[in-house]
């Protein structure tokens, strides 16, 4: 982190919808220059943040400035404020009888650009999201893949200080998950990027810091491995030999009475023990195994993952 | 306004695009040019078709014949093209969520729906400009060469008398979450309006005033009983209240 002013600071961030609260006195700082991951069950009050960071829904109460701009000013200042950011919506809408090369034109018209800087960045941009033979075909028989490419591709285009991408790889395939992950990495030189994604994995690639929103509040704000340590409880993967139903049942009635054991993932071949006391567990776990008779193919101390730690947060909040 | 340019060449290309724009203008031209063939034609396509032995006694069609046509057919035809361009213009947009995806860019809502409004206005200015220019070719072929700026005063009051009605619906675009919604209004707006029109002492001044309004300019004659400058002022401050309600409103709206 560095001390320069946040790209996005929100104070106090309150929206309602008549009776439901869909965002609630939300505090946040999102530093520049890197890429922030918003996380949260569905309805937790991600896609409402994004439209009060955008301008295009207003505050209930609070306030929240983006690249030093009052996005909750309303109309006045959202043209300037919409020149330092690229949005990419969570289901994006184009017009259906431009060609992609058209909607990034444009665009890009909007931006300000024009003559051969229009030109070489709409080629540029339709390079850079996999989009060059598809340019001259109309939008409307674009895959939704493909339009969420041409979304990027629009977002991007200007190069702005601040991107906001909604759910950004939720109707790429795994090729072109893998193709914009890197992309949105690239991209954290000359952007802070603000991402919002139902991929845990996905976020933990590229994500720095993460905020975890459920119904409406902050979870959690810190940086990815600060809150891996902090809350990701290691596990163990146990893989068996087949046909051991009774000692997987001894195993798993010893375990229940362990105070360093938490939660027991048990299938047919191997187990997912995570651990409450790491230490404990660690002199605790292979002499039970061994007790219970288990015939033991692998032993493996897994990395925790951001899923871990989501569950884990999310379930406590929940739980209070 | 920043971005009013682009959207407005993005209005544009839309229309032409998905034949709005040739469609409309077709028609126009069609009943432009309808004007003048019908009423020069049609004393003797009714005598050709009276029985035998049937006298039929019409008066030689002239040019005012020509001008009645040809404003009833663009004024009613233009009430109905005008609501049908302009239900969906903003509710359309939002529904589509492409109205989202443009004001996430610098653009102001200003400029949004003064790009809108301006393309209207050359889209039916484009179709009454045809209209008024087919009629005026075909008359001259026909009857006599009719004087052009007359002519092209009424056709200028023939665009306001769209743009009412255009204005109505572009309101009820904002206000309304749909098209049809939106059309409701404009027919809502086009029967209140003709309904108090039946009243003699508005028919005047209301915008169905601006029929013989229209006709009095192209003929170059002052027609008792009329108040051209209430008549079309009465229609700007239609066209300027619907247009200021529907800034008002949209600025309040969220996407």
């Amino acid at each position: 982190m560095t001390d320069a002013p946040p790209a996005i600071a929100a104070r106090g961030l309150t929206k309602r919808f008549g009776p439901i609260l869909a965002l609630d006195r939300l505090e946040l700082d999102v530093p520049a220059g890197v890429v922030f991951g918003l996380l949260g069950p569905n309805g937790a009050g991600k896609t409402t943040t994004i439209r009060l960071l955008t301008g295009l829904a207003r505050p209930t109460a609070g306030a929240v400035t983006v690249d030093g701009l009052d996005a909750s000013a309303g109309t006045a200042a959202q043209a300037e404020l919409h020149r330092r950011i690229g949005v990419l919506d969570q289901e994006p809408r184009f017009y259906g009888w431009m060609t992609g090369r058209e909607l990034l034109r444009f665009v890009g018209q909007l931006l300000g650009l024009s003559g051969a800087e229009l030109r070489s960045r709409t080629d540029e941009t339709l390079e850079r999201v996999g989009l060059t033979e598809a340019a001259n075909r109309r939008i409307g028989g674009y895959s939704s893949g493909m339009r969420q490419r041409l979304g990027i591709g629009q977002a991007i285009i200007g190069r702005p200080p601040l991107l906001i991408l909604d759910e950004p790889v939720s109707s790429l395939d795994p090729e072109g998950r893998r193709d914009l992950l890197e992309l949105i990495a690239g991209l954290r030189e000359a952007s802070t990027v603000v991402l919002s994604s139902h991929v845990l994995s996905d976020v933990e690639r590229v994500c720095e810091r993460v905020a975890i929103l459920d119904h409406g509040r902050l979870v959690i704000e810190s940086a990815v491995d600060e809150l891996l340590d902090r809350f990701a409880p290691p596990a163990y993967r146990v893989e068996l030999d087949p046909g051991q139903e009774r000692q997987v049942a001894a195993c798993l009635d010893a375990l229940a009475r362990q105070p360093w054991a938490g939660r027991v993932e048990s299938g047919t071949s191997a187990l997912r023990i995570h651990v409450t006391d790491p230490a404990a567990a660690a002199a605790g776990l292979l002499p039970l195994l061994a007790s219970s008779g288990l015939r033991v193919a692998a032993f493996e101390r897994e990395r925790p993952t951001l899923e871990d730690v989501f569950l884990e947060l999310v379930g406590r909040e929940r739980a209070a | 306004m920043t971005g009013l340019r682009q959207l407005v060449a993005r209005e544009l290309l839309e229309a032409w695009r998905t034949y709005r724009l040739l469609v409309v203008a077709l028609l126009f031209l069609a009943l432009g040019i309808t004007a003048p063939v019908v009423t020069k034609y049609l004393p003797d396509i009714i005598r050709a078709f009276a029985p035998a032995g049937f006298e039929v006694n019409l008066p030689t069609p002239g040019i005012a014949d020509v001008l009645d046509q040809l404003l009833k057919n663009t004024v009613q035809f233009g009430a109905l093209a005008a609501i049908l361009l302009s239900m969906g213009s903003v509710a359309t947009e939002r529904e589509r969520g492409t109205a989202a995806f443009v004001l996430a860019k610098p653009v102001t809502r200003t400029a949004f729906l003064a790009a809108k409004l301006v393309a209207l206005g050359i889209q039916f200015g484009l179709a009454v400009g045809l209209a008024t220019l087919g009629a005026w070719l075909y008359t001259t072929l026909l009857f006599d060469r009719p004087p052009i700026l007359p002519w092209l005063a009424m056709a200028a009051v023939v665009w306001l008398s769209t743009s009412v009605y255009a204005a109505v619906t572009f309101l009820g675009s904002v206000v309304m979450r749909s098209s049809l919604g939106a059309a409701g209004i404009g027919f809502a707006g086009l029967i209140v309006l003709s309904l108090l029109s039946i009243v003699p002492s508005f028919a005047t001044w209301l915008p169905a005033g601006l029929v013989p309004v229209a006709k009095s300019l192209a003929l170059d004659e002052d027609a008792a009983g009329l108040d051209p400058l209430l008549t079309i002022t009465t229609s700007l401050v239609i066209v300027a209240g619907a247009i200021a309600l529907a800034w008002w409103r949209f600025h309040r709206t969220e996407l």
